[in-house]
């Protein structure tokens, strides 16, 4: 047996004893020096096994000999070794993982920024089921205002009802952490609405669908499944734990392999580094960066279901008031993500007087997939966003309705190309049963309306 | 006149260049452009201090195969110097949008050097890995 695996032997012995017991009675900074003997000691054991077969020098216990080619070989079977060797991370146990996460310094979602399902103004059919952003309502609601007065939209949390942790303190994964329940709730209010009678009703039928009625709008979300925020504690077993010992281990394997031959003159020194550390760093690398972008895309795909309750009322008419729940679904599927909401909503509607108000009941089912395609290919940075989705509402019991109801559908696929400036070319195909969903359209034909926008290349043509 | 300036110019370089006594070699002084090179004097001290933005996975400061830092947050640690030349390795792996970090060290508690300064904002990759030459007699 070489000394090399004697090595690793002991070391497999110091750390066999269980984890949790090592990780109560040790620092964090012991575990990590303990690491550091276990991943040097199975480096070591690992290029004994390669020498051994292909018969390559060993140089200072830790280097492959040989030509350029022959070391970048090594490496490479060593580090995959490594990689494969899932033993290594036993030494990182819960506890050892919060407290990196709680020591003091000093957070891709599914975030909404329209509140889409609740918010009439909002153009998609599907709303996110991450928190509603700040922007939120107002933003969609600034298309029907322009000539009047802005809607207010305020987005609350009930994050903002608790202390939660200060990010210069505390790391953004602890900050995030703190309060986790809180975390699930958020909020919007909205004051200054105009919102067509159509969209309140969801009523197509009417000769009045399209009369802007004054309105206050609230919502309250409540995510019940899933968390697509990488800071949520259901992904740090990948992130701190398994790529912070990627991570330790290229920093840790790159200080030692390459340590330069005692007795080299200085030029020899940097010599010898700058050629070997372009054989070892890129393999090492790669390595941490292929895990991180299979973590990436696991939270990415991750499912996420968020429960949400809404109000809007006419603050100039009494009695229409629309109350809705919604389930509001996303998932990552590979190159695009999928969003579903299913929202049943009732409305009290009084148009035939006061004393004969009955209520509009209607179950609205959408679906859309949105893909970013073809990243950099028109603008450095940015990708050619592509969303296509359904929605259909059904009306229940509407032929007890005292007023026509008609069942509608639309299918809606957008594209929109990026120019120069941060500006968008968007072009829409819309194509409904409901010849009210085609009105704003620049062209209709039939059921397919078309829409487009060229006036950001308006905006580069001037300059 | 523009001549005269011209050679008061180049007189001053040369003067300036002559007052400066070439720590290395010219050969040696390009090649640490591309590898830091970190001289601690006789018994001095040596300090990593690391400042970054919102970190998901823990970054690492090593040297000569020991960890020295291993955190999520900003952080300064004394490196336990060894005799003779050793490295100091750091590996940064971002996985969230509009980072930064900036891996800086001093010695003797002077002036702070940077080693490295990397953000999404200057379009830097979201990985980063490096050595650098510590050179170094510890003190008794």
């Amino acid at each position: 047996m070489t000394s090399a695996r004697v090595a690793v032997a002991l070391a497999v012995l110091l750390v066999s004893a269980p984890a949790t017991a090592l990780a109560q009675s040790l620092s964090n900074a012991e575990i990590d020096a303990q690491f550091d003997a276990l991943i040097k000691a199975t480096w070591s054991a690992q290029l004994a096994e390669i020498a051994a077969t292909t018969k390559l020098p060993i140089v200072m216990d830790r280097r492959p000999g040989g030509s350029a080619t022959e070391r970048a070989a090594a490496y490479k079977r060593i580090i995959t070794a490594l990689q494969n060797d899932r033993s290594l991370e036993d030494l990182f146990d819960a506890t050892y993982v919060q407290r990196l996460v709680n020591e003091r310094a000093e957070a891709r979602m599914p975030v909404t920024v329209n509140g889409g399902t609740t918010n009439p103004a909002a153009a998609n059919a599907t709303e996110k089921s991450g928190a509603t952003s700040l922007a939120a309502l107002a933003s969609d609601f600034s298309s029907f205002v322009r000539a009047d007065k802005s809607a207010v939209s305020i987005s609350l949390s009930a994050l903002a009802l608790v202390s939660a942790a200060d990010p210069n303190v505390y790391s953004s994964i602890a900050a995030y952490q703190s309060h986790g329940f809180a975390r699930r709730f958020s909020g919007t209010v909205v004051f200054g609405a105009k919102i067509p009678e159509k969209e309140i009703t969801g009523l197509s039928a009417l000769p009045t669908f399209d009369t802007i009625l004054d309105a206050f709008a609230w919502d309250v979300k409540v995510r019940v499944m899933g968390d697509k925020d990488i800071r949520s504690s259901r992904w740090t077993d990948a992130t701190v734990r398994r790529a912070g010992m990627l991570v330790q281990m290229g920093a840790v394997l790159s200080s030692w392999v390459l340590a330069p031959e005692p007795g080299l003159q200085a030029e020899e020194e940097i010599g010898f580094l700058l050629e070997e550390r372009t054989l070892l760093l890129p393999l090492l690398g790669e390595a941490t960066r292929s895990e991180v972008s299979a973590i990436l895309a696991q939270v990415a795909r991750s499912a996420q279901l968020s429960m949400k309750v809404a109000g809007t009322h006419l603050t100039q008419e009494k009695g229409r008031n629309k109350y809705s729940a919604t389930a509001l679904f996303d998932m990552g599927l590979g190159p695009a993500d999928l969003t579903a909401n299913a929202q049943y909503a009732i409305t009290d509607d009084v148009r035939l007087g006061a004393d004969k108000l009955f209520q509009v009941k209607s179950w609205t089912i959408a679906a859309s997939l949105t893909a970013h395609l073809a990243p950099d290919a028109i603008v450095r940075g940015r990708s050619i966003d592509w969303n296509t989705g359904f929605s259909r509402s059904i009306f229940q019991d509407a032929q007890k309705l005292p007023v026509a109801a008609d069942n509608t559908w639309k299918l809606t696929s957008s594209i929109e190309f990026p120019v120069a400036g941060g500006g968008k070319i968007p072009v829409s195909v819309v194509y409904s049963n409901d010849p009210n969903a085609l009105v704003k359209q620049n062209s209709v034909s039939g059921l397919i309306g078309l829409s487009y926008d060229f006036s950001a290349l308006k905006e580069i043509l001037k300059r | 006149m523009a001549k005269k300036d011209q050679k008061n110019k180049k007189k001053k370089v040369t003067k300036r260049a002559r007052a400066r006594t070439p720590r290395v070699s010219p050969s040696i002084a390009a090649a640490e452009i591309l590898l830091p090179v970190i001289e601690v004097p006789d018994g001095g001290s040596l300090h990593v201090i690391v400042d970054v933005g919102l970190m998901m996975i823990p970054y690492t400061v090593a040297y000569d195969g020991g960890t020295v830092i291993k955190s999520l947050v900003d952080e300064a640690e004394m490196v336990p110097l060894k005799p003779g030349s050793k490295l100091l390795g750091w590996w940064f792996q971002h996985a969230n949008e509009d980072w930064h970090h900036t891996l800086a060290y001093s010695i003797n508690g002077g002036p702070v050097k940077v080693l490295e300064e990397k953000s999404k904002a200057n379009g830097d990759t979201a990985d980063s890995e490096g050595i650098a030459l510590v050179r170094s007699r510890p003190g008794s």
